[in-house]
């Protein structure tokens, strides 16, 4: 029998493209199988370059949004016209329905899909939202901790909605007819050069390096090497490119400038792009598309971007980010000044280019930035070789450890990656962290089982039951501000506080009993952490001697996760 | 039998009324020609009603373009008779579901164009509606569905003054008829005379029972006027501006709040226009009323193209040049009184000392106010000037009260009830009675509500909203002058006319009049939205049998009072209020998603 899963993937040009790995996953997970993904109508043409997809079933969410809001329509009518859209899918009896837009509009049309094997965001029996698997609640949660994460989101992506597996690129299918435009665009435009393609605009301002400095990154290339600039965008980012051109000019660029701005489809963007020998760009969805196509891209990780989540996936691909310590900055934060932006040399950033495209050597020269270049590693996972610059060792470190620690526990395999090769820098502070810690985990294990205990009893005592579950919550505030001091354990708790959301249970005894396994992970990844960081069994033996046997390398279950 | 004959004997059946009235009427209205494709074809004055070449292509063209605005179970009410050959059309591309109603303003065309065509069974598949404007309207309303008009311009041009009477009666009617549970954001003015009358609006939106968020932009009058102090005239028009643009963006953060049915925008509301644009696009409707007179300030022509809905005080050119500049829909619809403000006080003597005169004027100090009043000056009656901008009017400085301060609501009505005569003078640039005067301003108003007799000076639009009996005026500044004492020595005809005006005021001339007026105008060209909300269809009862094939949603209907408003957003609330530990079937997790949707606002704001 066919297998079906459904991807929900509603929003953004590059994360569909980033769901291409995850597709042909689950076709090597159930080589039968028939792959769907729901899209927002507006990046259906982006979906139909997706390889491996049986239907695209878009839906014009933003009218939805228009006419649910302005009360445009009435609610019988909003019902009926959803419905004749949505309970087609629910008819199809998904066998996996993997939610990669995390958000509560689509964590509830998971749930009404009411597939038996639901991953990412959905929702309990009563409508309140829950991560299903481990490597999607990772990617939930992974903004507490971001400067200790190393996991791509392309990797997440396929680890979450299928498992393991061998690498795979991100490709498009793009016909012929888009690539005979492409090279007949180039044609015309004159004789053979260097072409290399810039994208000037980004989905956030933040993210979007300053126009004037990307026309005097041409203007510096243009000195070196017989390029020709295709430039590639919307009309929207108009404005930008003009900056760009106004920039370049004034810095002397001398270099034929191609005009591809609103000419191209998605089929011939990529086609386009696949003809160019480098892509300039900012952290977009025109840089995923080139990934796809083929060409190197030189991604400008500036703002909110951490090119360790969405940097260009695979090999030969490179980032230069600001050394600068607010960099990158959170997601939701609003920044006044953009200093990284003006951290980053034009001219430093040309030489590379023109390394990129076999024309120089690697910039000799580097002031604050460090530059990365992409790979794959030994468990076919996305990862960046630090080839300039400098990374705060601590956080280098912590990056390593957590990459390994939590592929081993969501994968119960062993990492192949041995990355580390000292003691964790701050092995001191770790210790005196624990030894604060250790006591406080095993109050909370002890008083979560306590709980469980109580709601063993035929008649349930709900004075007492209320009373622990008060000093319960106090011990997890006290456990967690204990854990939150060190970069070991800080992540754990992040992890823990995921785990009691996703608690969904009917009755209050699984409920609790939920709640006890939490805080019982909590306490044994805590362990394995000193473990891991070089801590002796001695220096462990206070905790182990009140503690349950740890749980090591072993494929974890979350509470209703798969 | 002839092609008239056989026609009649096809309405016969439903309309033998109709068929009867037709058989006493002359046709000849229309020229019937042949077209280029041999059918008949019609023109009127020399002006072509139908194509020449191909009327039925043309015809196909026109029903094409009216489908698409056509909702379900609305009923299509077709102005414009000509030779039928669009109602022709429209009948055959529209499901049954949706009525035709054709209204027939002038039997006369009607006749030539049942004589020259033979126009089979379809005619029978479309409602024939003819009379006066009130008969039409009643025929109209009994329908009994949304009713969304669909012009066929070329034949409608012929008729046009019925139409709009037959669209005045209906829309009286509707008013009459409508539910309460509309929300409004009316949007005020930072200052100005317009911050009043949205005042007085929210009241009478509250009054009629509609839910008001009033977006009150007076608490930024003081920064706002603090701009004035930069002394570069570059600099102080770019801060004004970004100000404005502030407040616009401040709108929308508020809109988003709580999205309303209906944005209702008074005159110098801080509205630019990229963000009016940027607030159709999400759907919301607006309409801005324009208290003002088109020919001082002239903004209109930038936002016309802004608001869904123009509601103006003027007639005459504007409307079309309104219309030229990009507005949807314009309506005329004076301005008015609150009774619960301007209205008949007992004076204290005190009072009467203080605010009493024979003749009183109250308003700003404008140039032709500066050359009329001082003629009031040494004649042989006691003459009081209140208000303010009247520095350097020397001539009138003896009768000027207060050192010229501006005077609040409160005092003005104590004026208008303490003065035997007052003055109305429209302000103008010039320094007689206003040349184009045309409006009535909302002192007019205000005087006739509060009781108090007033000399006017002439408007043109003053026939149709009081008659001789009700309000008198002056036609210059001499006839001005020659009325006063006669209406002085008048006590009883003074009495009289002011009782009348202040009758007609509360039986026509309301702010809650008016808005009744708007909000009907809206629903009938919205009838799916605001239309349908003041027909009551949207309360939980009328909702219920729409929603048998939604058991779940239908339940939950059933919770609510049959004559309460529900929305989605209540739909929801009742799911979540059964708490955490209810267990949801799917059907609710669709509600929810719903409302999850709805609950967006990011790209609004």
């Amino acid at each position: 029998m066919t297998r079906q899963a459904l991807i929900i993937n509603v929003t953004r040009m590059g994360d569909l493209v980033q769901t291409v790995p995850l597709i042909s996953r689950l076709h090597a997970e159930w080589p039968d199988a028939a792959v769907d993904l729901v899209v927002d109508r507006s990046f259906a043409p982006m979906a139909a370059l997706l390889p491996g997809l049986r239907h695209i079933f878009s839906y014009d969410f933003q009218g939805l949004i228009d006419h649910a809001r302005a009360m445009a329509k009435d609610v019988v009518a909003l019902t009926r016209e959803l419905s004749a859209w949505v309970r087609p899918l629910r008819d199809i009896k998904y066998d996996r329905v993997i939610n990669l837009t995390f958000n509560k509009r689509t964590a509830l049309l998971a749930a009404y899909l009411d597939a038996p094997d639901t991953r990412g965001v959905t929702t309990t029996i009563d409508g309140t939202c829950v991560v299903r698997n481990p490597w999607l609640a990772y990617f939930a949660d992974l903004h507490h901790y971001r400067r200790f994460n190393s996991f791509n989101l392309v990797d997440l992506y396929a680890l979450g909605g299928s498992g393991i597996g061998p690498y795979t690129p991100l490709t498009l299918t793009v016909d012929q007819e888009a690539l005979d435009w492409a090279a007949a665009f180039l044609r015309a435009k004159g004789p053979a050069m260097l072409p290399i393609a810039v994208q000037v605009g980004a989905s956030d301002p933040m993210k979007a390096w300053r126009p004037e400095y990307v026309g005097q990154t041409m203007a510096h290339i243009s000195r070196r090497i017989p390029a020709a600039f295709v430039m590639i965008g919307t009309k929207g980012e108009s404005q930008a490119i003009q900056q760009v051109l106004a920039a370049y000019r004034a810095a002397g660029g001398t270099s034929l400038i191609c005009d591809a701005v609103d000419q191209t489809d998605l089929s011939q963007l990529a086609a386009l792009l696949s003809q160019c020998r480098l892509l300039l760009s900012n952290d977009t969805g025109p840089m995923h598309v080139a990934v796809a196509a083929g060409p190197p891209v030189l991604d400008i990780s500036v703002g909110h971007v951490d090119y360790n989540e969405t940097g260009p996936y695979g090999r030969g691909h490179w980032v230069i980010q600001p050394d600068l310590a607010c960099a990158p900055c959170g997601f939701d934060q609003i920044c006044s000044h953009h200093a990284c932006k003006d951290r980053l040399d034009p001219e430093q950033i040309a030489a590379l280019a023109v390394f990129i495209v076999g024309q120089g050597p690697f910039p000799a020269r580097l002031t604050g930035a460090r530059i990365l270049e992409s790979g794959i590693d030994e468990d076919d996972l996305a990862c960046w070789n630090l080839r300039a610059g400098q990374e705060d060792i601590t956080t280098q470190w912590y990056r390593t450890f957590w990459r390994g620690f939590w592929y081993e526990m969501f994968t119960g395999r062993k990492n192949k990656t041995n990355g580390l090769c000292h003691p964790a820098p701050d092995t001191a502070h770790t210790r005196a962290v624990f030894k604060c810690l250790a006591p406080q985990l095993d109050a909370l294990v002890r008083h979560a089982d306590h709980i469980v205990h109580l709601c063993t009893r035929s008649s349930l005592p709900v004075d007492l039951l209320q009373a622990a579950q008060a000093q319960l919550s106090q011990l997890r505030q006290q456990a967690t501000a204990s854990a939150s001091a060190s970069p070991a354990f800080a992540p754990l708790t992040v992890s823990c506080l995921r785990h009691l959301n996703n608690v969904d249970a009917r009755n209050v005894l699984l409920m609790v009993r939920q709640q006890a396994q939490a805080f019982q992970i909590l306490r044994d990844r805590a362990i394995e952490v000193m473990r891991r960081t070089g801590n002796s069994e001695g220096e462990l033996g206070a905790v182990r001697q009140t503690s349950l046997r740890p749980r090591t390398a072993r494929k974890e279950n979350y509470a209703g996760s798969t | 039998m002839n092609t008239f004959e056989i026609n009649l004997a096809g309405l016969s059946m439903r309309y033998p009324a109709l068929v009867e009235d037709l058989r006493r009427v002359r046709g000849g209205r229309l020229t019937i020609t042949a077209a280029r494709t041999g059918i008949p074809t019609a023109t009127e004055s020399g002006r072509a009603i139908h194509s020449a070449y191909d009327p039925q292509k043309e015809a196909m063209t026109w029903a094409e373009a009216q489908t698409t605005a056509l909702q379900p179970g609305e009923v299509a009410v077709v102005l414009g008779v000509g030779l039928l050959y669009h109602v022709e059309a429209l009948r055959r591309r529209l499901p049954r579901e949706n009525r035709i109603a054709v209204v027939v303003a002038d039997l006369s065309t009607f006749h030539d164009a049942l004589a020259c065509r033979s126009l089979g069974d379809w005619l029978d598949r479309v409602d024939w509606v003819w009379g006066d404007a009130r008969e039409v309207a009643t025929t109209l309303m009994s329908l009994e569905h949304p009713l969304r008009f669909v012009t066929y311009a070329p034949a409608a041009r012929l008729h046009a003054e019925e139409h709009d009477a037959i669209k005045l009666a209906l829309r009286r009617m509707a008013a009459q008829k409508a539910g309460a549970q509309l929300h409004v954001a009316v949007v005020g003015p930072i200052y100005g005379g317009s911050l009043p009358i949205a005042r007085y609006t929210t009241s009478a939106l509250e009054f009629l029972g509609h839910r008001v968020t009033w977006i009150d932009h007076s608490h930024h009058d003081r920064s706002y006027h603090s701009l004035a102090d930069i002394k570069d005239a570059r600099q102080r028009a770019a801060m004004q501006s970004r100000f404005a643009e502030l407040l616009s963006q401040l709108t929308v953060v508020r809109l988003s709040e709580d999205p309303p049915d209906l944005v209702l925008a008074l005159a110098q509301a801080p509205l630019t226009l990229p963000m009016l644009h940027h607030v159709r696009q999400k759907k919301l409707i607006t309409a801005m009323w324009f208290v003002e007179n088109y020919r001082h300030l002239t903004y209109w022509q930038q936002l016309a193209g802004g608001y869904d809905y123009w509601f103006i005080i003027q007639q005459g050119a504007f409307p079309s040049m309104l219309k030229q500049a990009g507005a949807g829909h314009v309506n005329y619809l004076p301005v008015a009184a609150d009774p619960s403000v301007h209205r008949p006080l007992d004076l204290s003597n005190d009072d009467r000392v203080e605010f009493g005169a024979d003749v009183s004027f109250v308003g700003a100090g404008y140039a032709n106010r500066r050359a009329i009043l001082p003629r009031l000056i040494g004649q042989p009656y006691m003459f009081k000037v209140w208000g303010n901008e009247w520095v350097g009017a020397h001539a009138l400085a003896g009768a000027l009260q207060r050192q010229g301060q501006r005077i609040d609501t409160q005092t003005c009505i104590k004026v208008f009830n303490a003065s035997r005569i007052n003055l109305n003078l429209h302000s103008c640039i010039g320094e007689g009675l206003d040349p184009d005067g045309d409006f009535i301003n909302p002192r007019a108003f205000e005087l006739a509500a509060s009781g108090a007799f007033q000399l006017l000076d002439q408007r043109s639009l003053l026939p149709e909203l009081f008659n001789e009996k009700e309000m008198t005026s002056f036609h210059s500044p001499d006839d001005l002058l020659g009325q006063i004492p006669g209406w002085l020595h008048e006590h009883e005809a003074r009495a009289a006319m002011a009782r009348a005006a202040r009758e007609r005021v509360l039986r026509e001339h309301t702010y809650v009049h008016r808005m009744r007026d708007l909000l009907s105008q809206v629903g009938m060209t919205q009838p799916d939205r605001v239309g349908a909300v003041l027909r009551g269809e949207r309360t939980a009862g009328s909702l219920v049998p729409r929603s048998t094939d939604h058991p779940a949603l239908s339940a939950i209907l059933t919770e609510f009072p049959s004559s309460q408003r529900v929305e989605l957003k209540d739909v929801a609330e009742r799911i979540r209020s059964r708490g955490p530990t209810a267990e949801l079937t799917q059907d609710h997790l669709l509600l929810l998603l719903l409302d999850e949707y709805r609950m967006e606002r990011r790209d609004l704001v």
